[in-house]
């Protein structure tokens, strides 16, 4: 009898996967060897290129869209669309467009396309989330079908890096379609064109053999929507993805001694810092900053909760930032030092205070080793948590957080600008924490200066001068743990994008 | 007839209760401006796009706002995918029913099997060993046991893909994961349903008239201890709809469940007040539906 309902239990689970696969469609992922599956954490949100500020969603853009100008591998400009591009004046840029390209429709590569483009981001009907990346531009002239003039309000030398995630969209096609069909079925000049789009399942692209720069290698690529680390992991380690990032430093260990399966580091323009608000005491007087920088041990939390996986940051600017100063030491662990340091402000037997973080994983370890470092200087810390980040960013914006653990990732500049202006400038978003008009000016000579050489320097002289200042116990920035298949010859990007196009696959 | 409108009546209660319990706790949380805009956003930016999402007006007007745009099945647009939240949702609730579907499925071709069994074999050695089988598998956090079948069937053995939808393969270890955690109820309610009608005097009867203890059990006692049976099956969907949250997680399964963690995580209020109310509405309409089949197999009731 026992062994007759087992039956019938089978045979039923039998019935039901036959009725299921008559059903649903069937992925064909068997594939050839020229797909490429790739991980990602969440869906995207949109594929109109303009209206999102989302990771997954610019990597995916990436692939379907060319902008202007590149950013390669290694960090510098190269050309995209614009085949070349001059600074007629402090105001004014000129670029030269590519031609015979054309859009994934047929629909012509031009002069127009990019006055739309960059029209459409600015305009304040359309209500792009980029318009802030370029509203420095005032306008955007077509000086003949392959040469568009570029006019920006102030003196603004960033433009080029805010060019590099402004997708080049096609102006009939969307004028044609409207923006909500273009949101679902997008149509760039890139390597690949949007074959399937299953909303959060995944997302599948094939190769453009009429891509401007040569036929992508991989025919087939598939972003794979896997919201759980340890699932991605064991995605990779079946074979059913080949690419994931972003991998916890505690999770590595495990994918350690596969053979089939590589480990890659590279360093992210994102910084951890713990800011001090420099108006309030005990954190106006400079020896109680710089006291607490030499009492926690850096290089213990790098090496324990992140594996070594990080990178010293000593005034704040990451490695990766135009004008880094690499001469700029970082503060030396010495809790002597320290509380010597705080004896001569007056607080030899230190304080009491309150440490605000909201960072969800390594916010909290990190937290719980700067508290135990302090308390061996006599300094009281208690940490307050944040369950919802945007209480933590209203009152970190209001200025309300004195001593605090937050993260900035740069809008992806790479430009010591992009961190020190919001931080450090008396106009910025955090300016009410720390600012002098010394730094300012700096800043904001920087700036403005078209001179890459003399903004070298005044980016040295500003980080000697918050590295002394110290209105940031000084962390570092940690690392994308990228894990991938050997089937891949591949090789990380620094700005933690994916880019299908540069990837190869071992026969 | 009554009884019927009375029904609807409670259901649209229920939505109303869940929607103003999901507006303000959702109001409650922080500003949500500040997450959607750029960390590079002036105060003014700030200021009109709060003004846009209607964030500057009095509590008690949004909250009307709210609840007049939602009778017409409006939820407001997704923050993040820039379309109708409703739209959103309902692009992702078939992957929620058709994972929920399978694993009551699955769950009852285990509890009902295994309730008979142990109902019939009550306190033998073999029975004691499916109860504590059983309830191990409700014992154990879904996450974990998703994880555990996932290693073994996907990584170790490679029978089956390890997440994601799309074939029938996809669909086992999620559904089976679900299944688990929550058959053991249905079981208990198999084993003390079936106790009880065994120990009936037509059941005495009927075995005295010598028909075969099979036919005993499945014809004659089975069908009488079906009325609670399918109660508390109807009553699980509810429970499987929570549980899915976890588990389209863990597998990539692309439903609602990972959805409204999503929507959650990333301030998404309109998409978390349109998953909320779908949600609802499913369960209020299966109870509501369980209500009726109960009513109707069982007339005893209506007197009640």
């Amino acid at each position: 009898m026992k062994k007759k309902w087992l039956l019938s239990l089978f045979a039923v689970l039998l019935a039901v996967s036959a009725g299921l696969t008559g059903c649903s469609q069937s992925s064909s992922s068997a594939g050839g060897n020229s797909e490429l599956v790739v991980a990602f954490d969440a869906d995207v949100p949109t594929m109109d290129p303009h209206m999102h500020n989302e990771p997954n969603a610019i990597t995916t853009n990436w692939h379907i869209f060319d902008s202007l100008l590149f950013l390669s591998r290694d960090l510098k400009i190269e050309p995209g669309l614009a085949e070349s591009y001059e600074r007629k004046d402090d105001l004014t840029w000129i670029f030269k467009l590519r031609q015979g390209v054309t859009f994934h429709n047929g629909e012509e590569f031009n002069a127009e396309a990019v006055k739309f483009s960059l029209e459409r981001v600015l305009d304040e009907k359309q209500k792009s989330s980029q318009r802030g990346n370029i509203s420095a531009i005032s306008e955007v002239n077509i000086i003949d079908p392959y040469t568009v003039e570029i006019k920006t309000k102030e003196p603004y030398n960033l433009l080029p890096h805010r060019l590099f995630y402004l997708s080049i969209v096609p102006p009939k096609y969307v004028k044609e379609v409207g923006d909500q069909t273009f949101a679902e079925k997008p149509v760039g000049t890139g390597p690949y064109k949007l074959s399937e789009w299953v909303k959060g399942d995944k997302i599948v692209l094939e190769a453009n053999e009429q891509y401007f720069k040569g036929a992508p290698k991989i025919g087939k690529v598939t972003f794979r929507i896997i919201p759980e680390v340890a699932t991605q992991i064991a995605e990779l380690q079946s074979g059913g993805v080949d690419i994931i990032r972003m991998v916890p430093p505690d999770m590595l260990t495990q994918l350690e001694g596969n053979p089939q399966i590589s480990i890659t580091s590279t360093p992210l323009l994102r910084v951890y810092y713990i800011a001090f608000d420099t108006t309030k005491k005990p954190f106006d007087d400079v020896r109680v900053r710089q006291a607490m920088n030499h009492a926690v041990n850096i290089e213990m939390i790098m090496d324990k909760i992140l594996g070594g996986k990080a990178v010293r940051t000593p005034a704040g600017v990451n490695p990766n930032h135009f004008g880094f100063d690499a001469s700029v030491q970082p503060y030396t662990y010495d809790p002597e030092k320290a509380k010597a340091l705080l004896a001569e402000a007056g607080y030899a037997d230190g304080f009491e205070t309150e440490l605000h973080y909201f960072t969800p994983g390594i916010g909290q370890q990190i937290t719980d080793a700067v508290i135990s470092d302090l308390s061996k200087v006599g300094i009281k810390a208690k940490a307050k948590f944040y369950p919802e980040s945007s209480s933590f960013v209203e009152k970190q914006r209001a200025g309300d957080l004195p001593f605090r653990l937050g993260h900035w990732g740069s809008y992806s500049v790479y430009d010591a600008d992009a961190i020190l202006q919001p931080m450090f400038d008396s106009k910025g978003v955090y300016g009410k924490y720390f600012n002098t008009p010394e730094l300012d000016g700096l800043i904001n000579e920087a700036r403005s200066s078209v001179d890459q050489e003399k903004r070298k320097g005044l980016y040295s002289q500003a980080q000697q001068l918050i590295h002394k200042e110290a209105p940031w116990i000084f962390l570092f920035s940690p690392m994308d743990n990228q894990v991938y298949n050997n089937r891949l010859k591949f090789e990380a990007r620094a700005d933690e994008r994916i880019y299908a196009y540069e990837i190869e696959l071992n026969q | 007839m009554g009884a019927l409108l009375t029904q609807v009546f409670r259901i649209i209660l229920v939505l109303f209760g869940i929607s103003t319990i999901a507006f303000f706790l959702i109001h409650l949380s922080g500003d949500p401006v500040l997450l959607m805009l750029p960390p590079e956003a002036t105060q003014e930016e700030i200021e009109a796009f709060r003004h846009q999402m209607g964030f500057d007006r009095p509590l008690s007007e949004q909250y009307f706002h709210f609840l007049t745009q939602a009778v017409q099945g409006d939820f407001g647009h997704s923050l993040k995918f820039n379309q109708p939240s409703l739209d959103v949702v309902l692009e992702r609730i078939p992957a929620t029913l058709e994972l929920t579907f399978y694993a009551t499925l699955l769950s009852v071709l285990i509890a009902i099997p295994l309730g008979i069994y142990s109902a019939v074999n009550r306190n033998s050695l073999s029975e004691n060993l499916v109860t504590v089988t059983v309830f191990l598998g409700q014992s154990m956090p879904i996450f974990w046991t998703g994880i555990m079948l996932m290693l073994l069937f996907g990584v170790k053995l490679h029978w089956l893909p390890v997440s994601g939808r799309g074939t029938w393969a996809h669909l086992i270890m999620p559904a089976f994961t679900l299944a688990v955690w929550v058959a053991p109820t249905t079981l208990r309610i198999v084993r003390s349903s079936m106790l009880e009608v065994l120990q009936q005097d037509y059941i005495r009867t009927a075995r005295s008239k010598g028909l075969a203890e099979k036919v005993v059990i499945y014809k004659h006692a089975l069908k009488n201890a079906a009325i609670p049976i399918i109660t508390v099956i109807g009553f699980q969907i509810g429970k499987l709809l929570g549980g899915a949250v976890v588990t389209e997680t863990v597998f990539a399964w692309p439903g609602v469940g990972q959805l409204v963690v999503k929507a959650i995580y990333t301030a998404d209020y309109p998409l978390v007040q349109a998953c909320v109310i779908v949600l609802a509405l499913i369960v209020a309409t299966m109870n509501f539906s369980v209500d009726s089949l109960y009513r109707y197999l069982n007339p005893k009731i209506k007197s009640g």
